[in-house]
């Protein structure tokens, strides 16, 4: 992986029309922005995580949550 | 009320009354509309279960029991979506994906399943500014 490290307003372009721009920089958070041609999806990884989930979730057995509620000792 | 054949319960009795329209759909079921909350045998655990498609269910319990102080952090105009005001009824469930060794079960809490009971709408948001991720184990 390439790391660089980078200031407020820097920018990063990745092949000649992805633009990254560092917005904001806060002690735990960082806020980016992206430019990028339309046919380029951009998503947060937690919402792809989410679906992959979902759909895990939804193929999950009945029998596997009955024995979950009996082990988590919690009402 | 009417009977449904669902997939995984069989048939089950659907009170109208109790639909939840979610109109973007949930995250890779974005096809699938209307659900209810189904009960299971313990308190804290239930079946998101899709009307429209009755072979779509999704187990979810309550995040209380997991993260004490559970923080839903939506901006106003998220919760705009499903029309919540100051009187309204919520519900918080968090989806729970199950594995063969349910010692590796997770749930997600970044993504809330957030319903207005009040106005018989809900969704689902991947929330921002927020310390939950997709895979909170359930044990350790």
């Amino acid at each position: 992986m390439l790391i660089l490290s980078r200031k407020k307003d820097d920018r990063i372009m990745i092949g000649d029309d992805i633009v990254i721009t560092i917005v904001d920089c806060e002690e735990n958070r960082v806020k980016i922005g992206i430019d990028a041609p339309k046919n380029v999806r951009v998503f947060r990884k937690e919402l792809l995580d989410t679906q992959e989930d979902n759909r895990a979730a939804a193929l999950s057995a009945a029998e596997g949550f009955d024995e979950l509620m009996k082990t988590i000792n919690k009402k | 009320m009417y009977k449904m054949e669902t997939g995984r319960f069989g048939e089950i009795d659907v009170d109208e009354e109790k639909i939840f329209d979610f109109k973007n759909g949930i995250l890779a079921f974005e096809e699938s509309k209307k659900f209810i909350i189904l009960n299971s045998a313990k308190e804290s655990f239930f079946w998101l279960q899709s009307v429209d498609d009755p072979k779509l269910s999704l187990p979810c319990i309550n995040p209380d029991i997991i993260a004490e102080n559970y923080e839903v952090n939506l901006s106003d105009e998220q919760f705009a979506e499903i029309n919540v005001d100051e009187n309204s009824e919520m519900i918080v469930l968090c989806v729970v994906r199950i594995p063969e060794n349910i010692r590796e079960s997770t749930v997600n809490l970044i993504a809330p399943i957030i319903i207005n009971a009040t106005a018989k709408q809900g969704m689902q948001v991947v929330m921002e500014n927020t310390d939950y991720n997709v895979r909170h184990r359930l044990f350790e």
